[in-house]
């Protein structure tokens, strides 16, 4: 192994300022240097993985097992003395920025903050943290929004996604010394702001949830739930949480309230099926069958498969619920098989599983069945589509599919139907910026009736459309 | 007192040398410390200057942020809607989305490897007028360039970025407090003399030179006792150090973790952040700034020297800088 530093380089003042055993983080002549101590305890390696950001490099099988396979596949070198280890790294150039947008991209370190800007604005679930009697309450029918301490302002209004902000804020009335005002608000997120005086702009007080909506203004967030969770017994324990497929089984995240038969959570979840689990004193509460429970939020959709009438047992499997392949058993009816299950607007791909052998929907158009013996396609099912695509032309070709990051790029899966003039196809876009391209007898096209084209990797361009 | 007579006092105050006096603990990023002003006999009157109207010369302009990147409305011929103001880009820079139908005056086809291999292709076009609150700017050169990464990252749509060349003969104040960018162009006649209205009230003002080399404002600055220059760079979200930089200087910078950034062609780049202890920005000093710690090799423009660091959002949104091109001088209201 190649010799890093000069020796004794960090043995001078760093291991005296911060004690013989205490891993050190240091960059100097363009290398980043850990130093650790063969003595370091787990403890201690822990906090400093955590703490530095070093978790994934393999730093704990250098310490426990003197392994460094793993940091040099990772390109960091190691030497040892008799005490300790160096492990380090030269950093590289972020490459030359020719567009500005990549350095803007290069230097912008990832934040908790920008998640829903990256998210599309989707918001799966959400629970509320509202100070002790303060906040808004929600009714059977509306909202009640109230203010404390401002009874010198003159005027009072409410104004958040609800009301497009300013342009339809609800003016606030005066009770006693507070302001208040009622809104009929469905199950989601809002987020809200009050004006005092037409001027001054504030968050809730009583509201200890706060967002930046990526723009650089900070709302306060009210969700209106539509799940309440509640697990009887367990008064014994110091605490509850929820863990469950939308926060991806996070366990410390959701507590749950303490109430004097059990437990309880409100929460807001998206549309669709959720599958959760109570994590009682940081342990799973385990279950005998089903191994979890299931929150149901929206309309199912039902999954038939005709025929298979000999088959023993026949499986959903799909990306709603990460290809698991022994969750969604399907019943025997007198056509075959089926299954109700809830899924929230969006764009899924499927198969079914026969006696063990995954195959697709042959009632999906978009399906390819081969009988090669290699793995099948993937069925593509719309829930609640929300925008129409068009080509306009091409009446000689044989078939067209509709490609985009909505269905992963896969040509084969969403055939356009012939409509007069032309051809058309239906999918579910969420907010934010799309591309597609259509496939004409296996041929990749842009759209020729949109202008807009950005540059992709193979210099052919895709088109873009923007949803609002 | 006339108001000639009065800008010219306050131009005065403002070149004035200051002293700094280190205050008590200061823990916050970019805190800086205590300014005192030597010549305390020269009071500022209470000033009666008119706001900077708007018209064909002078604008205040609102701006959201997109993440750290400020938003700005803008108008390149026929096409109205988002733009990021890039101190660090030279020019206009048009998202070829959006702006494809265009004749193309220039070309660099030469495909400049980057570190993953893939080449960037910029087109030059003159867009017939360019608008920007109430300035226009007639037949004036952009390059061409794909933003889709950047509005993948920041999931809005971008028509653009505004480079330093626009703001070439102005002077450009960029407010955080109040998120309002001031734009006035500069006469030739008022090239001696005009100043902010706001520099002429405002009770702390630090002032310094700075350059523009290949259209980029550099301003000296000292950590360690070592002489370095740092762009100013309003589209850089962190500020950032050269790793290469001698031990001297890195001995002021505390690590505080390992981070990956996203290098062309989505490749993940190690780098550190940290905590810079001191930083002498002209006549100004700051402690314990945040930065990122990477390796700067490839920054380098043209055959001129290569930067030693950036000073970016973390920095610039804590105060309102006032950039007069025509004078090379840099204002930081604090």
């Amino acid at each position: 192994m190649a010799a890093l530093i000069a020796p004794g380089l960090l043995e001078g003042s760093l291991y005296a300022q911060q004690g013989k055993d205490t891993p050190v983080i240091q960059v100097r002549n363009n290398i980043i240097l850990l130093s650790l101590s063969k003595s370091t305890s787990p403890e201690e390696l822990i906090a400093f993985t955590h703490r530095y950001n070093l978790k994934d490099i393999g730093l704990y099988q250098l310490i426990n097992r003197g392994k460094n396979d793993s940091l040099k596949q990772s390109g960091w070198e190691t030497i040892q003395s008799d005490s300790k280890y160096t492990v380090s790294k030269k950093l590289t150039s972020g490459g030359k920025f020719i567009n500005p947008s990549d350095k803007m991209i290069f230097y912008a370190i990832p934040t908790p903050d920008n998640w829903r800007v990256q998210g599309g604005n989707r918001v799966v679930y959400g629970m509320n943290d509202l100070k002790k009697d303060g906040g808004p309450v929600r009714h059977q029918d509306f909202v009640e929004f109230r203010l404390k301490g401002f009874s010198r302002a003159q005027r009072v209004r409410l104004a958040g996604n609800f009301s497009n902000w300013q342009h339809g804020a609800f003016p606030m009335e005066r009770d006693g010394d507070d302001w208040v005002v009622r809104v009929s608000l469905k199950p989601g997120a809002w987020y809200y702001k009050y004006i005092l005086n037409e001027s001054d702009w504030i968050t809730d007080p009583e509201n200890n949830l706060e967002e930046s909506d990526g723009r650089g203004n900070i709302n306060s967030v009210f969700y209106v739930t539509n799940k309440s969770i509640k697990l009887k017994g367990y008064t014994n324990a110091d605490e509850v949480f929820i863990s469950g497929t939308f926060n991806n089984w996070v366990k410390d995240q959701l507590p749950m309230r303490r109430r004097k038969d059990g437990w309880e959570l409100d929460l807001f979840l998206e549309p669709g099926t959720h599958r959760y689990q109570y994590i009682i004193n940081g342990k799973a509460l385990e279950f005998e069958k089903p191994p979890r429970e299931t929150a149901e939020i929206g309309a199912p959709h039902i999954f038939k498969l005709n025929g298979f009438k000999n088959a023993k047992s026949v499986i959903l499997t799909g990306n709603f619920n990460d290809w698991n392949p022994d969750q969604l058993w399907m019943k025997p009816t007198a056509e075959g098989w089926e299954l109700a299950y809830v899924l929230g607007p969006g764009n899924y791909l499927y198969n079914f599983i026969v006696d063990g052998k995954w195959i697709a929907d042959p009632k999906a158009t978009g399906s390819v069945n081969d009988n090669k013996g290699k793995s099948p396609q993937n069925s593509f099912l719309v829930v609640q589509p929300n925008h129409r695509f068009t080509l306009p032309g091409f009446s000689k070709a044989k078939n067209v599919f509709l490609a985009g990051d909505f269905n992963d790029w896969n040509p084969e899966v969403l055939p356009m139907k012939k409509i007069e003039g032309g051809w058309s196809a239906e999918v579910f876009l969420g907010r934010g910026k799309h591309k597609y391209k259509f496939i004409v007898d296996g041929k990749w096209i842009t759209d020729p009736s949109n202008e807009l084209v950005e540059d992709n990797e193979f210099n052919s361009g895709n088109s873009i459309i923007w949803i609002e | 007192m006339g108001l000639l007579h009065l800008i010219r006092r306050v131009m005065i105050v403002g070149f004035f040398v200051f002293v700094y006096k280190q205050a008590g603990a200061i823990e916050e990023p970019g805190e800086r410390l205590t300014v005192y002003n030597t010549n305390l006999s020269i009071t500022i009157d209470a000033l009666k200057i008119k706001g900077a109207a708007s018209n064909a010369n002078s604008c205040i302009i609102p701006f959201t942020l997109a993440g750290k990147l400020i938003v700005v409305q803008g108008r390149a011929d026929t096409v109205q809607g988002n733009f990021i103001l890039d101190t660090g880009a030279p020019d206009l820079v048009l998202n070829n989305t959006y702006f494809r139908n265009y004749i193309v005056s220039t070309s660099n086809t030469e495909q400049e490897a980057s570190i993953t291999g893939i080449g960037e292709q910029s087109k030059r076009i003159t867009v017939k007028q360019f608008q920007l609150g109430t300035l226009s700017y007639s037949k004036t050169y952009a390059d061409v360039l794909s933003l889709g990464h950047l509005e993948d990252a920041r999931g809005l749509k971008i028509l653009g970025l505004l480079g330093i060349s626009l703001f070439k003969d102005c002077e450009l104040m960029i407010d955080f407090e109040n998120r309002q960018i001031h734009l006035y162009r500069i006469s030739k006649k008022e090239k001696e003399t005009y100043i902010h209205p706001l520099l002429a009230t405002h009770p702390r003002v630090s002032v310094m030179p700075f350059e523009l080399r290949e259209n980029r404002i550099l301003v000296d600055t000292k950590i360690g006792n070592k002489e370095l220059q740092f762009v100013i760079d309003y589209a850089a979200e962190s500020n950032v150090i050269d790793s290469r930089l001698p031990e001297k200087v890195l001995d002021s910078v505390r690590v505080t973790g390992r981070v990956l950034l996203t290098g062309t062609g989505s490749k993940k780049i190690e780098a550190a952040t940290g905590d810079l202890s001191a930083i002498t920005i002209g006549p100004m000093q700051f402690k314990k700034l945040p930065v990122i710690i990477t390796n700067l090799e490839n920054t380098c423009f043209g055959t001129l020297n290569c930067i030693n660091g950036v000073l970016g959002h973390d920095f610039l949104s804590g105060y309102t800088l006032v950039f007069n091109f025509v004078t090379r001088k840099l204002y930081i209201l604090y």
